[in-house]
């Protein structure tokens, strides 16, 4: 069971140390986003990446629409590794809608976990009723537009490299990594799980001590959803960072490592 | 060279590693109705629509930063003026951390795009339409199957258990009854009475064993098959009526118990008062003599998987998890599952039957929820209950 899981979600285990901390990447990539950030913790910590069924180079023929419209499917995911693994005290590092997948994990098994550090989370991307979460709702299905219509790109792009086409090896090493190259299909619901789920009530169950890392400039999630996070959220800590952008751990790793250290820090002594 | 730049017949930008456009042709720039100068250093989000931003975020920038290039890509860029460009995206990140993007515009092929788009969606949506009766049907039928399969499960499992009691518990007692009737049958009328009052005794002990287990069984056994009507059920009260029968049964109320507010669920009254009053008096029986009793209870919302024994079927549903913590005497993490077994006792010299934990196990259970307790030696334990706010039902189609 437990290496059906580790299989499943394509679960790498790195790291010198014993304190679990774990990386879950957020929507539109895979567990390779962490790549800048994960060698700085390597000596201090076991380190545990992974790919949520569906992306990467997780086990697709698990990917079960039902689950995972749900941000509480994905949250699943995170608590069958936690038990394959045996993993206590562990520190979670979640990157966007990978925030709010975390904190639903945390309730269901508070016993798992000692922090969340959470990068640009956000508990409700729309707007409501006096709630700034940075989009209307037609901005949302403009963007579930641009995903059907890059299906039909990433379709013709795809075909020669499924076809194996030895002239252009580029496209033959794109499949093998295949970087951030979830299925289309699942790419869309995905994208309709995260960006219409509304998590504004769950903040404040949050019993164990968090990180709120915003960004400066940050479209996907502003100022205010941060503040709004630490607001709502008991335990926790707000830190602005200079990086602009959605994604720190790759435009600016030197300031999105420093910022963990420093609060890990100040955690453990 | 910058000739071909600003002549190319493609939209060209450039920008640094953190998004800032360095340069722009001429053929871009005027199609978004800008003059070059006025975007160079600005953001090159400025010029995508909000959709396209996030586009971008999530998928156009980790492409180029993690695999160096993105390819064929649809984004849609904001003129000066607030109109929408079309494109077709491809970027290339150089080593010293410079992007370069090709932009074509595609307006006609946008529109062909469209219709293709609006026929398959649809499309989709009659195949949609017709399908969701039979989903609704087929997953009616699941939801049915799962209830009763559970029950037949749980069911089976009473049935292995009450053979294993009958056939060895209570036939001991029984030989116990019959050993001894015998003895006093073989002594009567040739020795004193001192060694038959024993013996009466022996047969005393053993009826009120007897007496005593069937008594339990039986408690147990008529769990989920009264004819009780669920209704919506106050834990609050419930809690409360429980603390009151704790102290009636057992004259015990030297304990302080706190507790969130507790939900309405769907249930079963009399047994969800019965299962807090288990809860409680198991907490009661298991405290520590060295110190006051004190149970805390803690409930949170959430959603929670309705399918608890069908593997692959997920309907996340509101939910409430309660735990229930206290400072008693605790037990090994090894028993955590063995304690919820009928009439297993980690500590013979207890009081109790064996019985409590069962009970809360099958009550919650009767309640389509699920329990399990973590413990501690020297610190406690805590039983976490997760219990549905509505009972599942079959929809009509």
């Amino acid at each position: 069971m437990s290496q059906n899981i580790l299989h499943r979600n394509n679960v790498k285990i790195t790291g010198k140390g014993t304190h679990p901390m774990l990386f879950a990447h957020g929507f539109g990539c895979d567990q390779n986003m962490w790549r800048f950030i994960t060698p700085a913790f390597e000596q201090q910590y076991r380190i545990i990446t992974f790919d949520y069924v569906g992306a990467g180079k997780s086990d697709v023929s698990a990917y079960h629409p039902d689950r995972y419209r749900n941000l509480n499917g994905y949250a699943q995911d995170i608590l069958e590794i936690c038990e394959a693994l045996e993993l206590r005290d562990l520190i979670v590092v979640a990157h966007s809608v990978s925030s709010m997948i975390a904190v639903l994990a945390a309730l269901k098994e508070p016993e798992y976990f000692s922090d969340l550090i959470l990068i640009g989370p956000s508990p409700c991307y729309i707007n409501d009723d006096g709630y700034k979460g940075g989009f209307e709702r037609k901005d949302i299905e403009e963007l579930l537009d641009t995903m059907d219509r890059n299906y039909i790109g990433w379709a013709n792009f795809l075909a020669p490299a499924i076809m194996k086409n030895d002239d252009r090896p580029e496209l033959t090493e794109e499949l093998k990594e295949s970087f951030c190259s979830t299925d289309p299909t699942i790419a869309r619901q995905f994208a309709e799980a995260t960006f219409f789920s509304d998590n504004r009530n769950d903040l404040p169950k949050v019993k164990i001590p968090s990180l709120v890392m915003q960004c400066s400039d940050d479209m996907i999630a502003p100022y205010e959803v941060g503040e709004y996070v630490h607001a709502h959220m008991p335990h926790s800590t707000l830190q602005v960072m200079a990086a602009t952008g959605h994604c720190p751990h790759m435009s600016h790793p030197e300031e999105t490592i420093a910022i963990i250290k420093d609060y890990l820090n100040s955690r453990y002594p | 060279m910058e000739l071909l730049f600003d002549e190319a017949p493609c939209g060209l930008i450039t920008l640094n590693d953190s998004g800032k456009i360095l340069a722009i042709n001429q053929n871009l720039a005027r199609w978004l109705n800008y003059d070059p100068v006025e975007l160079i250093g600005t953001p090159v989000e400025s010029l995508f629509t909000v959709a396209t931003k996030v586009f971008y975020s999530t998928h156009f920038f980790p492409l180029l930063k993690l695999h160096t290039r993105a390819d064929e890509v649809y984004l849609t860029l904001r003129t000066k003026r607030g109109d929408e460009l079309p494109v077709l995206a491809s970027g290339v990140r150089k080593d010293q951390g410079q992007i370069l993007c090709a932009f074509i515009p595609m307006r006609e092929r946008s529109k062909y795009e469209n219709e293709l788009l609006s026929a398959r969606r649809t499309a989709e949506k009659g195949l949609r339409e017709n399908s969701e009766v039979h989903r609704v049907m087929i997953e009616n039928r699941t939801r049915e199957l799962d209830v009763q399969y559970r029950k037949v499960l749980a069911m089976n499992d009473d049935l292995v258990q009450f053979t294993k009691i009958i056939s060895h518990d209570v036939q001991e007692s029984i030989r116990k009854i019959f050993f001894n009737t015998d003895l006093i049958a073989r002594q009567t009328g040739t020795t004193l009475p001192s060694a038959t009052t024993r013996a009466l005794d022996k047969i005393k002990r053993a009826t009120e064993q007897l007496y005593k287990l069937f008594r339990n069984l039986q408690e147990y056994l008529v769990i989920g098959t009264s004819n009780e009507p669920p209704t919506l059920v106050d834990l609050n009260a419930a809690l409360s009526k429980a603390r009151e029968e704790v102290f009636d049964r057992r004259g015990f109320s030297d304990f302080t118990l706190t507790s969130d507010p507790l939900p309405t669920v769907e249930g079963q009254q009399t047994e969800l008062e019965h299962l807090f009053y288990h809860v409680l008096d198991n907490a009661l029986q298991f405290r520590d003599p060295a110190r006051k009793l004190e149970i805390s209870v803690h409930a949170v919302l959430m959603e929670v998987n309705e399918y608890k024994a069908s593997p692959d079927q997920y309907k996340f549903s509101p939910h409430v998890r309660i735990a229930f913590s206290d400072n008693g005497i605790g037990f090994d993490r090894d028993y955590e599952g063995y304690v919820f077994d009928l009439l297993r006792k980690l500590d013979p010299a207890t009081t109790g039957a064996g019985m409590g934990l069962p009970l809360i196990k099958k009550v919650v259970e009767n309640h389509h929820g699920s329990v399990k307790i973590k413990s501690a030696p020297g610190k406690g334990s805590t039983i976490v209950m997760i219990l549905p706010l509505r009972l599942p039902r079959v929809d009509p189609v």
